[in-house]
């Protein structure tokens, strides 16, 4: 039996396998046949330590629910996921050791992910009496890269909510920047998280924006890739949730869409087995992959205000520009947006007529 | 000689979690469980919108936000007076039946299975079943991670057992993508939805959505009929001492959940309702008054116990205690009692207030008490039960092409919301002012399950399960996390539900459903 990264398979599970992997990072022009062959080659199934802080266990649960490949093929063949704590077979005491078996053994060879954030004060946030700052600098000191996985790793996420009750941190503040990839979401997509393991491994550490996210997942704003674009465009709007007519699937934004604000590819690679997303069920986007997610886009329900920019930026603002502004003025976003839309001729008559009674108001 | 054994962390939980127990002559005399993350939910949703409590709350458990989202839902509408369409209760049924079969999946066969079944008798697989045989390869050269290492001196199944069980395990992965994909269908996406909103849901109704609705429970029961409850049954025989082992309190609480078209709690499929003090054919109404929480042990300013709709909580670290039994706070949690009993909720809870047949039956056949064996029984027949009922949601539905929800006005009052997680009772209180939360509470399954001492020196239901258990081999007491796991704990969710409102205007709901 050998011990390669992708362990002996059929070749058809093989091409499956990539052919998924390859649709999420976007290597149209990668044949399955290549993906495989250069994972082929890599040595042996790579170490990973996952690590829960300050979480829901919801990235772990989304994890469970990865499509291609799925979570059981990732842990048997492809991934040697020593430490685990939502489905390790170890228990108590020596499950310490086990961690502290993979940080030396493997010291600058295994990836560590780490799901939730990280609470500062002492005694907020325990494993074996330890706190999860300190064993996070311990885990991180030898990792050969870090995953904070899920909005409150990335950027803290729930928990560090106003007013933050735990005085929780994002990984990167505790440990630095260096080796860390922010893979947010709440939850982060299985995809995400695969797709970028396999970038580190096979092409090393992918281009991150300027909040350490991978831009081929967030490198678009998901308002330009919807499926509803067309009806904002035309001024088509479900007013509130139940008013439509049979069959009419508008545009979100008054029910409080946050798509105009928001990147990753969610309307391209959808969720759980790419059935659905939270546009297509009609609800809308919440911002949740977004660094000051949540508070920035709560009322989740409201369309944020807007705050006329005119001339500032374009419809295509991407993540670095409209982000920036993000945490001070948090609907520019959307202003933006629908200025720029505005602007352009593109939003509907009754739609720009209301912007134009707001501004005057 | 009495000495204290800790198992930290108990892993193959939700969350974060650490327990020690007193053992004189091998036999547990004293036991706490201490939960030890601490985040505070509720102190972050005040002032927001109340439909914002919908989202947020349920980011308190990503095993299984449905429920937190339905209670909130529930809790807001009773607020605002906010009748939501038949088509929303039906879908609020089916969306939270999947989640049930999704989490009792996930826990027998990837929380609790790797306790009773060894999957490295895989290496004796002769078969041609290609995963099992990857999975043979595996073990052959030694990479078993993180199968391995684990305590595994208390193996009893024979190897064709074991086998059948690991396929399982791998198959398991697979409906619980399908669970996955059923609430994203529902919901947008699993964890952590957008399709129920105050009001009722926003997916749309069509055939298309009810046919494939139906697709994924038929996949479902299938599972569960044929391999999920074979499995339990099969495996049973072997550790039925553990049908004596585990006995908790002895009261039974369930706020009942899949309500009918009369919307009766208690005359739903998980009907509402108490059991007190062991006398399990004796199901009684349930009181909210009688709920309080009590902080004598946990990491709070000290106060007296209050009920959830006036709680006042401050949190106060004050070390992990060098000995447990020195009497000092060891707990994030708090301590919830009903009618001064601690209480357990969840699955045996839910199939006890039920009366239901299967369970009664077979307890009677293998002669087991309200046990760890009990608790995983009662998991797979309720699930099963479920399974059967989800297909008659689904063609209650009037595929009518519109978004089931109610339109109404924001404003003031109060309400709660209780519904049943998988792992148990959950309930949501909440007051409102102009729209937005002056109050949320919440009290979640594992509060009451996992909960330490309360003021009396009564300790919680994990506790009293531990106490008088013989534990084998003290280096390894895999006694103890067969019973703690028997209750599929939630640690994270537990320890969020915590409120640090000092100043907060003081609520009193009006109790009694
Ligand atoms: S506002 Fe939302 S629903 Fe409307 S087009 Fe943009 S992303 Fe789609
Ligand atoms: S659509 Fe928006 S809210 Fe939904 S998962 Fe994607 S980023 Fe998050």
């Amino acid at each position: 039996m050998s011990r390669e990264l992708f362990r002996e398979v059929s070749r058809r599970d093989f091409l499956k396998i990539c052919g998924g992997v390859a649709a999420a990072l976007g290597l149209s022009e990668m044949s399955a046949s290549e993906v495989a062959e250069v994972l082929a080659a890599s040595a042996k199934k790579p170490p990973v330590v996952w690590l829960e802080f300050g979480s829901c266990s919801g990235c772990s649960t989304s994890f469970l629910n990865a499509d291609s490949p799925n979570a059981v093929d990732v842990i048997l063949n492809h991934l040697s996921v020593r430490y685990i704590e939502v489905i390790m077979a170890a228990q108590g005491a020596q499950t310490e050791e086990v961690l502290h078996e993979t940080i030396e053994k493997e010291a600058g060879n295994y990836i560590a992910v780490i799901e939730g954030a990280v609470p500062t004060l002492d005694g907020y946030g325990m494993i074996a009496d330890r706190n999860f700052y300190d064993v996070l600098k311990e885990v991180a000191a030898k990792a050969k890269a870090v995953i904070a996985l899920g909005s409150c790793a990335a950027y803290g996420g729930i928990p560090a909510a106003k007013p933050n009750p735990g005085q929780v941190k994002p990984v990167s503040e505790i440990i630095g920047k260096e080796k860390v990839i922010n893979i947010p979401g709440c939850a982060a997509n299985p995809s995400w998280l695969i797709s970028t393991v396999v970038h580190v491994l096979m092409f090393g550490m992918p281009e991150l924006d300027s909040f350490g996210r991978p831009k081929f997942i967030y490198g678009q704003c998901i308002h330009d890739n919807c499926e509803r674009r067309a009806s904002f465009d035309e001024g088509m709007y479900v007013e509130k949730y139940g008013d439509t007519e049979v069959g009419r699937d508008y545009c979100l934004v008054k029910v409080g869409c946050k798509g105009p604000n928001t990147h990753s590819n969610c309307p391209q690679i959808r969720w759980n087995g790419s059935k659905s997303w939270c546009v297509a069920v009609g609800a809308g986007c919440i911002g949740c992959v977004e660094p000051s997610f949540p508070d920035a886009f709560m009322p989740f329900h409201d369309r944020l205000p807007d705050l006329a920019l005119p001339g500032w930026a374009g419809i295509r603002a991407d993540a670095d520009l409209i982000g920036t502004v993000l945490g001070a003025a948090t609907a520019i976003g959307i202003g933006v947006h629908a200025v720029g839309a505005a602007a352009k001729g593109k939003l509907g008559k009754r739609a720009a007529h209301e912007e134009q009674a707001k501004t005057e108001a | 000689m009495s000495q204290i054994i800790t198992v930290d962390p108990v892993n193959r939980i939700e969350g974060h979690l650490k327990i020690q127990v007193e053992v004189e002559n091998n036999k547990v005399v004293n036991a706490w469980t201490m939960g030890t993350l601490y985040r505070g939910l509720e102190q972050i949703l005040r002032g927001r919108k109340a439909e914002d409590a919908v989202l947020i709350s349920q980011r308190a458990c990503g095993v299984c936000p449905i429920p937190y989202a339905t209670a909130g839902s529930k809790a807001i509408e009773m607020a605002y007076g906010i009748d939501i369409p038949e088509n929303a209760r039906i879908l609020r049924n089916i969306i939270n039946g999947f989640q049930f079969l999704g989490s009792h999946i996930l826990h027998f066969y990837h929380l609790v299975a790797l306790d009773y079944v060894d999957p490295t008798a895989v290496a004796q697989y002769t078969g041609n079943d290609p995963e099992l045989l990857d999975l043979k390869s595996l073990i052959q050269s030694g990479d078993t991670a993180p199968f391995t290492p684990r305590w595994d001196h208390d193996f009893r199944l024979p190897t064709d057992i074991n086998i059948v069980a690991t396929k399982h395990y791998i198959e398991a992965v697979r409906m619980y993508q399908r669970v996955g994909e059923a609430i994203a269908l529902l919901g947008g996406k699993f964890p952590h939805v957008v399709g129920i909103v105050a009001g009722g849901m926003t997916p749309k109704v069509t055939p298309t959505l009810v046919t494939e609705l139906i697709g994924y429970a038929k996949e479902l029961k299938d599972f569960i009929d044929t391999k999920y409850v074979p499995d339990v049954l099969a495996v049973a025989p072997y550790y039925i001492d553990y049908g004596n082992i585990g006995v908790g309190p002895g009261n039974f609480l369930a706020y009942g959940a899949f309500e009918g078209a009369d919307r009766d709690p208690y005359n739903g499929l998980l009907p509402r309702g108490v059991i007190m003090d062991g006398d399990i054919n004796n199901v009684q109404e349930f009181d909210q008054s009688r709920i309080v929480e009590h902080v004598a042990y946990s990491y709070y300013q000290d106060g007296n116990p209050r009920h959830p709709g006036d709680g006042v909580t401050e949190p106060k670290f004050t070390g992990v205690p060098s000995d447990p039994r020195r009497g000092e706070k060891y707990s994030w949690l708090k301590a919830p009692r009903y009618n001064t009993k601690a209480m357990e909720v969840g699955p045996l809870a839910r199939m006890l207030v039920r009366q239901d047949p299967n369970l009664l039956d077979l307890a009677a056949k293998l002669k087991i008490g309200p046990s760890v064996l009990a608790r995983i029984a009662a998991r797979a027949l309720e699930a099963q039960l479920i399974a059967n009922n989800i297909l008659n949601w689904i063609t209650e539905l009037k595929p009518d092409g519109k978004v089931p929800c109610a339109q109404y006005k924001p404003g003031s009052g109060r309400g709660y919301g209780l519904d049943e997680a998988p792992r148990g009772a959950i309930g949501h209180w909440l007051e409102a002012e102009g729209g937005r939360i002056t109050n949320y509470q919440m009290i979640i399954p594992t509060g009451w399950n996992a909960s330490p001492r309360d003021i009396t020196g009564q300790p919680g239901p994990y506790e009293i399960a531990m106490i008088g258990t013989e534990i084998k081999d003290l280096s390894r007491p895999i006694e103890l996390t067969r019973i703690i796991r028997s209750y599929d704990p939630c640690i994270a969710c537990a320890v969020h539900v915590v409120d640090l409102e000092k100043e907060r205007i003081a609520a009193k709901f009006t109790i009694g459903c």
